[in-house]
């Protein structure tokens, strides 16, 4: 075998040019691409999970509520509360099946071909053994603040501008779909193609899921999320590590609020959150940034804009 | 590292300690950049390809069956990956780049420098199917055994042993030690 590798002396010579590079570190890249996708993960499917939790809220009303922080509505029920994911009978959040993030992240390359403003039953074949069919919505997505508000209508106003030199970057909103297919079809449909996933175009509804605006100073950016959560008991949001973010109930007009601060891997992600039900509807407002402009007065000053804006 | 610490590192991220994941792409990033990097041709795209290997590795590490080594399941994933990049890279991209060069110009060398280490290396790559390189990276350089090869290719190991010979003659066939305008490098003399 000596003798063989020998007689191919001359190539392994070749390619041991001292030209060809040999430092590469990729390491710190993957791992900020490992970390990014739990991040997207949580951030996700945090609204299908507040439904999840709080059908799982509904059967525990023995919880010792006051120890966790909560916001309160004028009847003093939790309109929103945070607890630590150990508290979740649910370990997705803890340790995220490998295959089920493979699922997640064939899912989000399915949804990125997508074009804006569509949505479609889809079901990918690998990774899948509880064969489940995911609609995937793309949300309607604006670069004009204009015709973000012509979409989503008067009774939410949106600021143009704020301080510290951030002005209206981005915008998208998404309502529930009509799920209107079935799954047998799917997986007939599956069985005929060599393709890894089938798809069935799905309608919209007029029931709002949330809305997105994004915000933008240079190179910071900062995200409004409003996010429509009727029917959602307690709306509980489950972190990991709780004990390591900073929390603080900060109140505007009235209005109590959740700052919060939690450290990254090099950054601190900053949030304020509150819930209005003044038009009606439940929903959640959900401030979010890594910019270190931000803090818990700027945080005041931007919800004040939200709930004066016309 | 040998394959008992390859373990030892494997048990603790699925137990979920993820960060000791960086140790073990630190003992084999090089070798799956090189792979990357001589069947592609491209050094940033072999730098993408081998984020996208030890990305691609971590979400499905949990499929990982131990009876092959982890090098081996990592070419694999690899010799997967640089298959697709292959098949989506766009002739339109590399057409006029040859075109340019049968016509001699000289400009063509200086580019083909900054994204592979020798034009004349490169060529005689082109001439290859991924497979051949595969095969020719794997056991002329890398000195794999078949058996390790034929686990990455899917493939029969005897039948890769006469492969290997037929892709080592046709290689030294179609390699020009001398660049455009002469012999720019170590490579002065045709391969035998």
């Amino acid at each position: 075998m000596q003798n063989q590798r020998d007689s191919h002396k001359d190539i392994k010579d070749l390619f041991s040019d001292p030209r060809i590079p040999q430092q590469i570190d990729v390491t710190k890249a993957v791992m900020e691409k490992i970390q990014s996708q739990k991040e997207r993960f949580f951030v996700k499917y945090k609204v299908s999970l507040l439904v999840a939790i709080g059908i799982l809220a509904s059967v525990t009303t023995a919880y010792a509520a006051v120890e966790y922080l909560q916001l309160k509505n004028e009847q003093g029920e939790v309109i929103y509360q945070e607890k630590d994911a150990t508290q979740a009978q649910n370990t997705t959040i803890q340790a995220p099946d490998l295959a089920m993030l493979a699922l997640m992240q064939r899912e989000s390359e399915i949804e990125e071909q997508m074009e804006p403003g569509t949505a479609a039953a889809v079901y990918v074949k690998e990774n899948n053994p509880k064969k489940s069919v995911r609609t995937i919505a793309k949300p309607f997505e604006f670069a004009k603040l204009g015709d973000l508000q012509n979409k989503i209508g008067t009774q939410f106003a949106i600021p143009a501008a704020l301080p510290d030199g951030f002005a209206f970057a981005s915008g998208s909103v998404e309502y529930e779909v009509k799920r209107d297919y079935d799954k047998e079809e799917l997986y007939k449909l599956a069985e005929a193609t060599d393709q890894d996933y089938v798809q069935k175009p799905q309608e919209w509804t007029d029931q709002l899921i949330q809305i997105v605006v994004n915000y933008a100073a240079g190179e910071d950016t900062i995200r409004v999320a409003i996010t429509n959560i009727e029917g959602v008991q307690d709306n509980t949001v489950y972190y990991v590590n709780q004990e390591e973010r900073k929390t603080e109930k900060v109140v505007v007009d009235q209005k109590e609020a959740i700052y919060s601060e939690q450290p990254m891997r090099e950054s601190t992600y900053k949030s304020l959150v509150w819930v209005t039900e003044d038009t009606g509807k439940k929903l959640e407002y959900r401030i979010s940034t890594n910019s270190s402009k931000w803090n818990a007065d700027a945080a005041k000053i931007w919800m004040k804009a939200f709930l004066t804006a016309k | 590292m040998d394959s008992k610490e390859t373990e030892g590192l494997l048990d603790m991220i699925l137990q979920g300690d993820e960060d000791r994941y960086e140790e073990l792409m630190k003992a084999y990033q090089v070798k799956i950049f090189h792979y990357c990097y001589h069947i592609l041709g491209h050094q940033m795209e072999a730098e993408d390809a081998t984020q996208e290997v030890f990305f691609k590795a971590y979400r499905n590490l949990k499929k990982y069956k131990r009876e092959i080594p982890f090098a081996a399941w990592l070419y694999k994933i690899a010799y997967n990956h640089c298959m697709d990049v292959l098949r989506k890279r766009k002739w339109s991209r590399f057409l006029p780049f040859l075109q340019e060069a049968e016509r001699g110009e000289s400009h063509i060398d200086i580019h083909i420098e900054d994204v592979y280490f020798s034009e004349s290396v490169y060529v005689a790559m082109t001439v290859l199917s991924v497979e051949e390189r595969t095969l020719l990276i794997l056991r002329g350089v890398e000195e794999k055994t078949y058996e390790e090869i034929a686990q990455i290719m899917n493939k029969n190991a005897a039948s890769l042993r006469k492969k290997f010979e037929r892709t080592a003659a046709k290689f030294r066939h179609a390699y020009s030690p001398f660049e455009k305008g002469g012999a720019k490098h170590a490579e002065s003399a045709r391969l035998t």
